[in-house]
């Protein structure tokens, strides 16, 4: 019977779901970390058992996984040590960043330490031969599948009853629901979040070591499974663990049975995850399964970027208008080659610009700007290829044709706190990929699309004159409405949404409008760079290559004023270019990107405009006025 | 006065926290102009009616009325618009805003300019930031707060956030302020000039104002009304209301504890 095969099928990827989720719930109740480079600790540590296997025939499998394991505690530990410690006193929405950035550490690191291994026929080596195994109601089953349950669920209610039961477990929830009275009582903060890391980034590295196997073997190829290990927290809120664990069999199993679904349904498995985050997160089904105070302790501060230094750099809109005029007056003075760079430059600050306005201003965090940019690079081609669109009509409809998917995460984004607001998007974000981007009316199924740039603009001086112009004016819109009523909206929103609804301010509204802005900005980016690379693919697009990078230049220029996108930019722009005439330039540069987030959130919101910004009033004397207390006895 | 139309009216208002009746069928008037004192111990549900009358948490069963309008469907923005205005027990506001910024923020609600027009800085957004950057600093000079127009309210003391707090809230012009325990972390001193401030700023505005500081409220307020576990015990003149063996009762303890 198929049936019975698809269910085991099924119960073999919920296990992992499920041990996924397992560390997942582990290290956010000890650190306050929804850690998203989770799957990246267990990628790293199946590429050190995969490389321990090919390199010294006859290692037994076991010596192998665990060696691969201890690598994992330690990448996990040091994960926390060297950068989930420092950014322990920031907001949730810092640290969520943080972990941005170590995924591209170590994705990235990856792709540099094990070079060519990842080819689309690799597999994993097998725990157990694949060749034997039972037979389940008719069904072949390997061994390889058997053990996977076993050793999936073993270790997942392993990890839960550790949590219950042992002393560890106990000054664990103590501390994430008073961390101030549990090392009161003695609680070793230190200790108990080492522990915990150590034990995430270990079993992350056994989940992927046993499901690695049935799939292609590249850096990325966990992400999808940690997507759903996301779904499957999220139903016990990111707190329960038992809830997260039945979460993720189950998800598991239903996906695999609609696998063997007729035809309509079938279909439905991409979206199955994506659906269920969704619901929920609407329905908040977690309240069912933690109660209110627990989630409350765990959840801490979400508010962004209260601390900083100085009120940060906006600059007037003419100012920025000219400095656009400058920039593109200078690139007529450059090579091709380097008008072609500093186009890229100005490309990239206006995709950061659009996490300025974002995030830094309105305090919500997306996976989707690369989305966003991939769906304005399609639609170049759509509109300009094969439409025959004139490029100054495709440019503004690029940006206009994203509001339609801003309406649809939006209606997410007003009612979601932020944290859950970054699953939504990396839900929606998966959507896309496995949907509008396969499509060969709009993304050419994935295969390589071509641009035509307008006769005027062919030459690379004219069209980075263009861009830079088009970019200068975005600038100087976003400078325009920063410091008046709409700018101060977004701000009251991300520092108090109460006082900002008792002042009459609709929270709602001012969010979904910095989302709208955010995507408008990335739509025209993603357009102008298809026009720019000329040949393209949306794999150009995706969170690794695009989002990520966008969140490295923000955070490392100043994620808080339009002066750190551009700064960040240039610095990412140049930092490529290095790399590219040193060969392997993805994966450095990725690398680079992630550890400039690691380094510079949590030490500054503001970056090296930040940095700079301190220097000059250091430079200048302060006038600082002497003030009396306002509230003091008028007669003393 | 009962020929006026309440500025404020909660009606049989009910809300609970799971299992948990945090405020019990309350029901009271707020006249233009008065000054209403809530007390009580802890737990007898004070800022949760704040927040009811607000809108931060929905009512289980009840009626809100504002200036003889019902409210109570209305989200807590809308009912700013209409004439509330409240403060809050940690008076952080927005700590990455400047003083200056923060009054002007008040007068968000005043403001007719939206994004296009601010980002293409069209004259008419010059002129209506131009107005409220007067009004707001008319208002700084008002409360004293002159010298501190441009520090972050982060860098202030808690006593002169709250200071701004209380500009911030008379910037809007409201027709009656919620204020929830405005004594609390002030030093005694502090505490005495407040009531003054509260005067000084309220206009022609209705007060309602609740805090642990008995002697505070009693002084500041015309009629108190106190509450133990969600219900009201006691209502009238404060003299009366101190001396009421109900309100006794519940700040030293009924018998079962004694």
């Amino acid at each position: 019977m198929i049936w019975a095969q698809y269910a085991i099928f099924g119960l073999g990827v919920g296990a992992v779901f499920a041990l996924l989720a397992a560390g997942i719930v582990l290290v956010y109740r000890a650190s306050g970390v929804l850690n998203f480079a989770h799957a990246s600790i267990g990628v790293t540590g199946a590429y050190i058992d995969y490389s321990l296997l090919e390199h010294h025939a006859g290692l037994p499998v076991g010596v192998a996984l665990a060696i691969a394991m201890a690598a994992g505690a330690l990448t996990g530990v040091l994960s926390y040590r060297l950068v989930f410690e420092r950014v322990a006193h920031t907001s949730q929405v810092t640290k969520l960043i943080a972990s941005f950035g170590l995924s591209g550490v170590l994705q990235g690191g990856i792709g540099v330490v094990f070079g060519r291994i990842g080819t689309p026929t690799t597999r994993g080596h097998t725990l157990l031969p694949v060749e034997r195994g039972v037979t389940v109601a008719g069904a072949g089953v390997p061994y390889q599948r058997i053990a996977v349950i076993l050793v999936g669920i073993a270790a997942a209610l392993g990890i839960a009853a550790l949590l219950r039961f042992s002393e560890f477990g106990i000054q664990l929830r103590a501390l994430a629901q008073n961390p101030l009275a549990a090392r009161l009582a003695g609680v070793d903060d230190r200790r108990i979040q080492t522990i915990t890391w150590a034990i995430a980034g270990s079993s992350s590295v056994l989940a992927a070591v046993l499901v690695l196997p049935f799939g292609p073997f590249n850096p990325l190829a966990l992400n999808g499974f940690q997507l759903k290990a996301f779904a499957a927290a999220l139903l016990g809120g990111f707190v329960s663990l038992p809830a997260s664990l039945a979460g993720g069999v189950g998800l598991g199993v239903a996906q695999e049975l609609l696998v063997g679904a007729p035809a309509p349904f079938n279909g439905l498995r991409t979206v199955l995850a994506t659906a269920l985050i969704l619901v929920l997160l609407f329905l908040r089904v977690e309240r069912f399964f933690v109660s209110e105070q627990e989630a409350r302790a765990v959840q801490g501060d979400e508010r962004l970027f209260t601390g900083g230094s100085r009120v940060p750099v906006v600059g007037s809109p003419r100012a920025w208008l000219a400095g656009a005029a400058v920039v593109a007056a200078a690139t007529m003075t450059m090579s091709g080659f380097w008008a072609f760079v500093t186009t890229r430059a100005a490309l990239y600050a206006l995709l950061a610009l659009s996490l300025v306005v974002l995030t830094g201003w309105t305090g919500q965090v997306s996976l989707m700007p690369g989305t966003f940019a991939g769906v304005g690079a399609c639609l170049a081609w759509v509109l300009g290829t094969k439409l025959g669109f004139a490029f100054p009509v495709v440019i503004p409809l690029a940006g206009l044709a994203t509001i339609p998917v801003v309406g649809i995460v939006g209606v997410a984004a007003v009612r979601l706190r932020p944290l859950y607001l970054a699953v939504a998007t990396l839900a929606f974000a998966g959507l896309f990929d496995d949907t509008l981007f396969q499509q060969h009316w709009f993304a050419n199924g994935g295969a390589e699309l071509v641009t035509n740039r307008p006769t005027l603009l062919t030459g690379d001086h004219a069209f980075a004159a263009a861009v830079i112009g088009i970019a200068g004016a975005l600038f100087a819109f976003t400078a325009g409405f920063a410091r008046t009523r709409t700018g101060r909206a977004f701000r009251m929103v991300r520092d108090n949404d109460r006082a900002a609804e008792a002042a009459g301010v609709n929270p709602a509204k001012y969010r979904l409008l910095a989302f709208a802005i955010s995507a408008f900005y990335a739509g025209v980016m993603g357009a102008l760079l298809a026009y720019l690379l000329r040949t393209f693919t949306v794999e150009e697009f995706s969170f690794l290559v695009l989002s990520l990078a966008a969140f490295g230049i923000a955070a490392v220029g100043g994620i808080r004023t339009p002066a750190g996108a551009i700064v960040g930019a240039f610095a990412f722009v140049e930092l490529t270019e290095v790399f590219r005439s040193s060969g392997a330039v993805s994966d450095w540069s990725t690398v680079a990107v992630g550890l400039g987030i690691v380094l510079v959130m949590g030490r500054t919101p503001d970056g090296i405009v930040g940095v700079a910004q301190r220097a000059w009033s250091r430079l200048r004397p302060r006038r600082r006025a002497v003030l009396a207390p306002v509230l003091e006895p008028s007669g003393a | 006065m009962p020929e006026h139309t309440p500025v404020l009216a909660v009606d049989e208002v009910t809300v609970r926290f799971g299992g948990v009746t945090a405020v019990d069928a309350v029901s009271f008037a707020v006249a233009p102009g008065e000054i209403v004192g809530i007390i009580g111990p802890n737990g007898a549900g004070k800022t949760t009616l704040l927040d009811a009358i607000c809108g931060y948490v929905t009512v289980a069963r009840g009626r809100v009325t504002l200036d003889g309008n019902d409210a109570t469907a209305l989200l807590p923005y809308q009912r700013a618009r209409r004439g509330i205005g409240r403060s809050f027990q940690d008076a952080r506001l927005y700590p990455t805003m400047t003083v200056r910024e923060t009054l002007v923020s008040a007068l968000h609600a005043t403001q007719r300019s939206g994004l296009v027009a601010e980002g293409l800085r069209l004259p008419d957004v010059r002129a209506e930031e131009q107005a409220v950057a007067d009004a707001a600093r008319d208002l700084l000079a008002l409360v004293d707060l002159t010298p501190y127009l441009d520090l972050r309210l982060a860098e202030l003391s808690f006593g002169t956030t709250r200071a701004v707090e209380l500009a911030w809230l008379a910037a809007r012009q409201p027709r009656i302020l919620l204020l929830d325990e405005p004594a609390s972390g002030l030093q005694q001193s502090e505490v005495r000039e407040l009531g003054a401030l509260v005067h000084r700023i309220r206009g022609d505005a209705a007060v309602v104002v609740i805090d642990h500081d008995v002697p505070f409220v009693a002084g500041l307020a015309q009629r108190l009304l106190a509450m133990d576990l969600g219900r009201v015990v006691a209502d009238g003149p404060p003299a009366d209301v101190l001396r009421d063996p109900a309100v006794v009762a519940s700040y030293l303890g009924s018998g079962k504890y004694r």
